[in-house]
Parts: C-alpha cells; sequence; structure tokens
C-alpha cells in the first residue's frame, strides 16, 4: 500500500532532474573561477619574472615592466589606510556609541547603505571634479587617495560597526560603573576589544581598493607612466590601470604582460586577505 | 564634548559625500546641458560627441548598459539561485562551508582580470561558435559579468531561504511533497523578498561595472539588438573620455559628468524600485 | 448517556469531564497502527526505548506525558518526518494498516499522504487559503478540474467553511490564529488521509479557539483515526477514548482513556495525573 504509484517515479525523476541542475549550477560558478584563474596563470607566468617587477613600462614587451604601477599601488593604499581609517573608525564609534536614534543618525545610516551602492566610477568622478578641478591637486596620489578614501569609507563604516557590535553590553557596562566617561569606555575597554574586527575589516576594503581601476583611471588618467611618483602630489598610475593598458595593446605579447600583472595583483591581493584572516583567527572570541 | 564633535563629523562626512557627489555631477553636466537640450540628450538615437556631425543622444548607450546588464543578469540570476538551493537545501554542512567561501572569492577578483579573461579566452571561444562575431561585443563581457556577480546573487538568496522557518518546510512534507516540490514550491516563493533583493543588488552592481565593459563591450555607441555587435556603455564611455584627457571645461570633458549623471540615476532608480518592490513581498515568520 | 469522570481530589481536576463516545472503544475495528519493540535515537540520545503499543482505529488516541518523554517523537514516528533530521536512527517495527512503515520498500511520500499531520504552531504556506489546502493534491498529480471540490469538502470538514467561502483567494496569514490552524486540518484532510496526527495542536490558541479544533477532533474521528499529542491533562480526558502515558521514552501506561484516569495501573502514572510533577 505504501509502495509508489507509477506518478511517482514521474515525480522522483523530476527531483533527480533538479538537484542535478542545482549542483550544475556549483560546479559550473567554481569552474569558471578555475578557469578564469587558470587562464591568467598559464598566459602570465611565463613573462612573471624579477625582471619584470623591476622594470618600467616600455613600447619593447621584452623590456617593459610594472615597476612603478606597482609603486603606484603600494603608495595608495598606504596613503588611503591613513585617511579611511581614522574618518571610517570614527563614523563607526559615534553610530554605535554616541549617535541618538534620531532622524538625523537615521539619514546618516541610510546614507551610507546608499553610498556603497554607487558605481565606483561616480567616485572617480566626484575625484576629478572636486579633488582634480575643484581644489586643484591635480591628477596626484593625493586626489587619487582622498577618492579611494571616500569610495571605501561605507565598507569600513559598516565592517567597524559590527565589530564595535560584537563587544559584550557587559564591558561597557563594567567601565561605566566605576566612573568612567564615555571617551574613556570607547577608546580603553571598547576599541582594543574591537580593534581586530576592525582590522580585519578594513583590510578587507584596501584589497578590493587595490583592484579598483575604473575611479582611478579617471583620476590619473595617465597611459604610459615611466617614472616612480616620490611624493603625494606626483602623478602615478597603479596595478590595474597598468593590466588595462596592456591589454588594450595590439602585440599579442603585451597580452602576456597584461597576464602577469594580474598574477602580480592577486598575490598582493590574496596576502592582504590572509592577513585579514590570520588576525580574525588568532583573535577570534572564543564563544561566551 | 569635543571628542563627540569630532565623531559626528566623520559621520557627517557621509551626508556631505552624497552632497559632493550630486554637486560635482550636476554643475558640471549643468555646463553640458547649456549646450545640448535635455530633449535631444533623451531622445536622440546617436551618440557622436567626438565625430562631425555631432550627436548628443544617450540611448546607444544605455543600450548598451542595458544589454550587458541584461545577459549578465541572465547567467547570474539562474547560476546563482541553483548554486544558493543547492547550498540551502542539498548540501551537507561540510560540503557547504567549503564551498560558500570559495564561491565568494568569485566576488573578490577584481574586474580587470575578469575584463581580460573576457577579452582573451571567451571572445576567441564564443567565435568559433559565431563566426560573424567581432571581437568587442556585448555577449562576452554580458557573459563574464555574469559570473562576477554569481555570488552577489547566491549569497543573499541563500541566507534568505535558511531562512524561512522549518515548520513551513515539515508542513509541505507532512503532506506528502517531495523535496524539489518543497523547495520550489513552498521555500523559494517564501524567501522571494530576499531573493528579488539579491537580483536587484545584482543589476545595479551590472549597470555600474566598468572595466569588463570597458575591455571587452567595444567603444562604438550602437543602438541595437545584435549582442555580438560591438557597443559602447555608460560606464565604458566615461573610461574612454576619462584616459583621452579631455580638457577641463571642454565640451568632452562635460559630458562624462552628463553621463555621469545619468548613470546614477539609473542605479537610484533600480535601488528604488527594488526597495519598493522587496517591501511587497516581505513577509516575517 | 454520558460516561463522566467523578473529579475527585486524587485525580487532580477541577471539573466533571465528559468523556465522549466510550461506546465506540467497544466497536472499535482493528489495530491501525502498531509499534512492535520500536527505538529512536538522536544521535547518542535514545529518545524511543522499547516502545511496543497499538492504536485502534476510528478513536482517537491521546499520548500524554511530561517534557522530554519522547510524545512527540513518538507521533512523529508515524509518518516519519523524523527521516528529516539527518541524525535519527531507529530500530525496531511500526506497522500502520498491517505494513511496516520502516521497510525499505516503502515509498515514505505515499506514507505521508496516507498519514497527516498537525502542527503545534499553525504553519500556512504564503498562500491563499485556496492554494494551502489545494497545495497537497496537487503536488500528488489531481488535476485542476477535480480541486474546487476537493478544497471545499476539506475546508467543511475542518469547520472552516462558512468563515473563508467568499475569500478563498485572500492569503492565509490574514486569519486568525485558530483559523489557521483549522485550514492547516483542512490542508491535511485534501489529501484523504487514513490517520491524522496531531502534536499539541491547540498549544498556540486561545480556549474559543481550542474549544472549536477539541470538537473537531471528536468530529474527525468518525472517519478518520486521530492520534493527539497533548501536555494538557483535561484537554486528553475530554476528547479521546484511549491514552498513553509516556515517561522517558517509554510508554508506562496505556488503556481506556476512563481507566487511565480513574484507575492508573503505575503510580507513575497516578503521580501525572495528579499533578505531582510534569
Amino acid at each position: 500500500m505504501f509502495r509508489a504509484g507509477d506518478g511517482n517515479s514521474g515525480r522522483a525523476l523530476k527531483g533527480r532532474a533538479i538537484y542535478a541542475l542545482c549542483l550544475l549550477a556549483v560546479a559550473f560558478s567554481l569552474l569558471s573561477l578555475a578557469v578564469i584563474l587558470g587562464d591568467a596563470l598559464a598566459d602570465g607566468l611565463p613573462y612573471l619574472n624579477w625582471g619584470f617587477i623591476t622594470s618600467y613600462p616600455s613600447r619593447f614587451p621584452s623590456r617593459a615592466g610594472i615597476l612603478p604601477a606597482l609603486v603606484g599601488s603600494v603608495w595608495l593604499v598606504i596613503l588611503t589606510a591613513l585617511f579611511s581609517l581614522p574618518l571610517g573608525v570614527g563614523a563607526a564609534v559615534y553610530l554605535e556609541e554616541y549617535a541618538p536614534k534620531n532622524r538625523w543618525t537615521e539619514l546618516i545610516q541610510v546614507n551610507i547603505a546608499n553610498l556603497a551602492g554607487v558605481p565606483s566610477i561616480v567616485y572617480g568622478l566626484l575625484g576629478l571634479g572636486l579633488f582634480v578641478d575643484a581644489l586643484a591637486m591635480g591628477r596626484s596620489l593625493l586626489a587619487g587617495a582622498l577618492t579611494m578614501t571616500l569610495l571605501i569609507l561605507p565598507v569600513i563604516i559598516i565592517s567597524s560597526r559590527e565589530a564595535l557590535r560584537s563587544v559584550p553590553k557587559t564591558y561597557r557596562e563594567g567601565a561605566y560603573a566605576l566612573g568612567a566617561t564615555r571617551w574613556e569606555v570607547t577608546s580603553q575597554v571598547v576599541l582594543p576589544e574591537a580593534l581586530p574586527g576592525v582590522l580585519t575589516g578594513t583590510i578587507i576594503a584596501l584589497s578590493r581598493a587595490i583592484g579598483e581601476a575604473a575611479p582611478m583611471l579617471a583620476i590619473a588618467a595617465l597611459v604610459y607612466v615611466s617614472f616612480v611618483p616620490v611624493s603625494p602630489l606626483d602623478r602615478f598610475t597603479v596595478l590595474p590601470i597598468q593590466i588595462y593598458n596592456w591589454v588594450n595593446l595590439p602585440k599579442q605579447e603585451f597580452r602576456g604582460l597584461a597576464a602577469a600583472g594580474i598574477i602580480l595583483l592577486l598575490i598582493v591581493l590574496t596576502a592582504m586577505n590572509s592577513v585579514a584572516v590570520a588576525i580574525r583567527y588568532r583573535y577570534q572570541r572564543k564563544a561566551v | 564634548m569635543v571628542i563627540e564633535k569630532v565623531l559626528f563629523a566623520c559621520a557627517a562626512l557621509s551626508v556631505l559625500t552624497t552632497l559632493a557627489i550630486l554637486g560635482v555631477l550636476i554643475f558640471e553636466a549643468f555646463d553640458f546641458f547649456t549646450q545640448v537640450s535635455v530633449v535631444e540628450f533623451l531622445t536622440d538615437t546617436r551618440w557622436t560627441p567626438l565625430f562631425k556631425p555631432q550627436h548628443f543622444g544617450i540611448l546607444p548607450l544605455v543600450a548598451g548598459t542595458l544589454m550587458v546588464t541584461l545577459i549578465g543578469v541572465s547567467v547570474s540570476v539562474p547560476l546563482g539561485l541553483g548554486a544558493a538551493i543547492f547550498l540551502s537545501e542539498y548540501a551537507p554542512e561540510g560540503v557547504r562551508r567549503v564551498i560558500k567561501p570559495v564561491l565568494e572569492v568569485l566576488a573578490g577578483v577584481p574586474t580587470v582580470v575578469y575584463g581580460y579573461f573576457a577579452l582573451t579566452f571567451v571572445t576567441p571561444l564564443l567565435q568559433t561558435v559565431f563566426p560573424d562575431m567581432v571581437v568587442f561585443n556585448a555577449l562576452s563581457a554580458g557573459l563574464v559579468m555574469g559570473v562576477m556577480i554569481v555570488p552577489m546573487v547566491s549569497s543573499l538568496s541563500e541566507d534568505a531561504m535558511i531562512s524561512v522557518p522549518r515548520s513551513l518546510r515539515e508542513g509541505a512534507y507532512a503532506l506528502g511533497a517531495r523535496k524539489h516540490e518543497v523547495v520550489l514550491q513552498v521555500v523559494v516563493p517564501s524567501a522571494l523578498s530576499g531573493i528579488v533583493s539579491s537580483i536587484i543588488l545584482a543589476i545595479s552592481r551590472a549597470i555600474g561595472e566598468t572595466m569588463i565593459v570597458s575591455i571587452a563591450a567595444g567603444s562604438t555607441p550602437r543602438l541595437t539588438l545584435n549582442p555580438l555587435e560591438s557597443i559602447q556603455t555608460m560606464t565604458g564611455y566615461i573610461t574612454q573620455i576619462s584616459l583621452g584627457e579631455a580638457p577641463f571645461g571642454s565640451l568632452e570633458y562635460t559630458t562624462i559628468f552628463s553621463v555621469g549623471l545619468a548613470l546614477f540615476v539609473m542605479v537610484l532608480i533600480v535601488n528604488l524600485v527594488g526597495n519598493y518592490v522587496t517591501k511587497r513581498f516581505w513577509r516575517s515568520y | 448517556m454520558k460516561d463522566t469522570l467523578r473529579p475527585g481530589p486524587q485525580l487532580g481536576l477541577d471539573d466533571e469531564v465528559v468523556l465522549g463516545g466510550l461506546d465506540k472503544l467497544r466497536h472499535a475495528s482493528m489495530d491501525i497502527i502498531e509499534f512492535r519493540g520500536f527505538n529512536l535515537w538522536y544521535g547518542d540520545k535514545h529518545v524511543l526505548k522499547d516502545v511496543s503499543v497499538s492504536l485502534k482505529s476510528n478513536i482517537v488516541t491521546a499520548i500524554m506525558g511530561p517534557s522530554g518523554c519522547g510524545k512527540s517523537s513518538l507521533l512523529r514516528s508515524i509518518n516519519r518526518i523524523n527521516d528529516l533530521i539527518p541524525s535519527c536512527r531507529t530500530s525496531g517495527v511500526v506497522n500502520v494498516k498491517g505494513e511496516n512503515i520502516y521497510d525499505p520498500d516503502v515509498d515514505v511520500y505515499e506514507l505521508r499522504k496516507r498519514v497527516g499531520m498537525v502542527f503545534q504552531k499553525p504553519n500556512p504556506f504564503p498562500k491563499s487559503i485556496y492554494d494551502n489546502v489545494a497545495y497537497g493534491p496537487r503536488v500528488h498529480g489531481m488535476p485542476e478540474e477535480g480541486l474546487d471540490r476537493v478544497v471545499e469538502d476539506s475546508l467543511r470538514g475542518a469547520a472552516l467553511w462558512g468563515e473563508v467561502s467568499d475569500r478563498l483567494q485572500e492569503d492565509a496569514f490574514s486569519l486568525s490564529g485558530g483559523q489557521q490552524q483549522r485550514l492547516c486540518i483542512a490542508r491535511a484532510l485534501a489529501v484523504e488521509p487514513d490517520i491524522i496526527l496531531m502534536d499539541e495542536p491547540c498549544s498556540a490558541l486561545d480556549p474559543i479557539a481550542t474549544a472549536k479544533i477539541e470538537s473537531l477532533m471528536r468530529e474527525l474521528s468518525e472517519q478518520y483515526t486521530v492520534v493527539l499529542v497533548t501536555h494538557n491533562l483535561q484537554q486528553a480526558a475530554r476528547v479521546s477514548e484511549m491514552t498513553a502515558f509516556m515517561y522517558l521514552g517509554e510508554v508506562k501506561e496505556f488503556g481506556s482513556t476512563r481507566n487511565v484516569f480513574e484507575n492508573p495501573q503505575s503510580e507513575l502514572t497516578e503521580n501525572y495525573i495528579t499533578g505531582k510533577f510534569g
């Protein structure tokens, strides 16, 4: 009586088909990732050598290197971190520890959520019009770093808030009970506790910044950079832009150079993300 | 007290940023619109600001953006939903814990890499299937963009499905439904709000994407329905002109801001529609 | 003539409780559900220990006991909805209508068509009232033309038709808690089961809704076999013909409700009934 009827084999078959389709979706996505990375590796490894990292771009592929872009990216990340960390953490601290629940706070929060969704090229236009033009910083590293700061600020604020929120209320209450002021509680109790989470979030945000080409294209614009920036007011280029330039050149070897640049970029990215994950695991609070 | 003011300033910076974005876009675009009428901008079917005769109709760029977005969404929604269903309903916990972060890596790969891949791998591959496809085309860019957006759809949809209460699933099983029937007829409809908002997010991300289309889709503004042709998106145009370092204040320069403004408005509209639609579908359990 | 339980301090019952249809018991037919040496584990936890008990058809059987005694697990073994829990293991036999439902050849989906379940908290689907009731028949392949009839019959059977017949397309969540639960009962009836399992169906409802569902249970037992898990002693006494008392995974007492309440065999049962624990 509880044996399957004829209609049921159709249903069972449909069930298996749907399972297969979903499995296929996952498999295809993972496969795509593998192919994308593998393709870049295969194309770029032959060109990746010490000479590549230390040379300047050239019209001759055999002599071309990525040094200015590498230095530019390093400069950019450092400057961006200098600006974005205090601003982002400051905003997060305000919203989590100080802000009253009123319409202004609501407005700020809605704003931050919206800004996270604005296309990065629009930030580039903002930087172009505001920093490069209006504030007359020119197409400098400074303008680029400020633009990048604005771009990743929403992400840093959101992740820092998470980190602050995960500090147990009891920590704060204990300090208040001892007569500490709000700033003392925040700076001496909450922030140190939340620091690993804040750092992790910031490093991840910065690692995204390193891969962003669009806003920097609008600011830096240069196609062919043959010098290394030595001050924040210098013109610059970054890894993604150099890669972009090479991809668009007709000669086949430049494709290989682009791929080598990609590998370098991915290495830097992976290194940064690993540091972030390591921090997260090292300081992960044991479950209360 | 001072400290609180400083911290408030940090937070208020976000509001200033939004105002600055609007300010810069409108200010520079204003320059543009004193020379080109809004009507022409919105209705002319040709975009040729760099050639004579100059046309300033944004429709070709919008069409390019929409076409690539459509292709991308057609790829990412089935893949993303399929992955989400697999991870939340079929995969054992151990498998899920491994696959989910790996899938997230797709979101972390810089878009230049995707652009490179689209141009050097996907396009030649597709050309064996479509011999009359040109090197720069909407299809390659759209397909690759779709893969890039998959984690966005899969992650949020999966979260939405997991929060559907067990009691609803049990109720369906108790009626003799099979797993796929429970998933497709009860779980997915219950999670619809979250799924829809993930798709909206994917759409707005696709609209704003720059690198993939700049590298692989072309720089030929063209009003066409054929994805095998070369087109240009709004973001692609902005990139192209930015690289050329148009002199500040020139008409060319202002075009990137007028297109930028249009782009900003488009994303805003998508997000607003998304918010509205999500609220309509929302159910709390 | 109505049978009544004489209230007394030793029984812990406040009012006279009317036992329904005791005469049915005398005419009850077969053993429709039979547990034989049945064990169940969730991982290492031994939740049901060597249960051997036979439930009769066309009556209401109540399963009661303190929290954690395994009554819900026992109920959920009858439609094998426990299978959804990965760590669940069983041994022993559960015969439904003479067939062992734990036999590997059994199609569990067909089983669940014949053994319906109503849950503790009403769990209507986010669909219209109509689509909720029609869900089961549709899934089992019933063509669209027959659905209207089935939906109406089921809603009538759940004493809900009068209240919703003019708004079948409305969302199920627009109903009150008690109505939602009756909708869930209608939904279970729509696939034409033989047995209806009810897992504390009234615990989330107010007294008026509870009373409606209790009287519904009595009606349903005319046509179906109802197995009820409840933590409410009075409800068990009001509604059932036979009662099982469970404690720590074992069925400690099982018999006609009258006997179990008036003349419990084990001291444990008596202590539970008089409120000494539980």
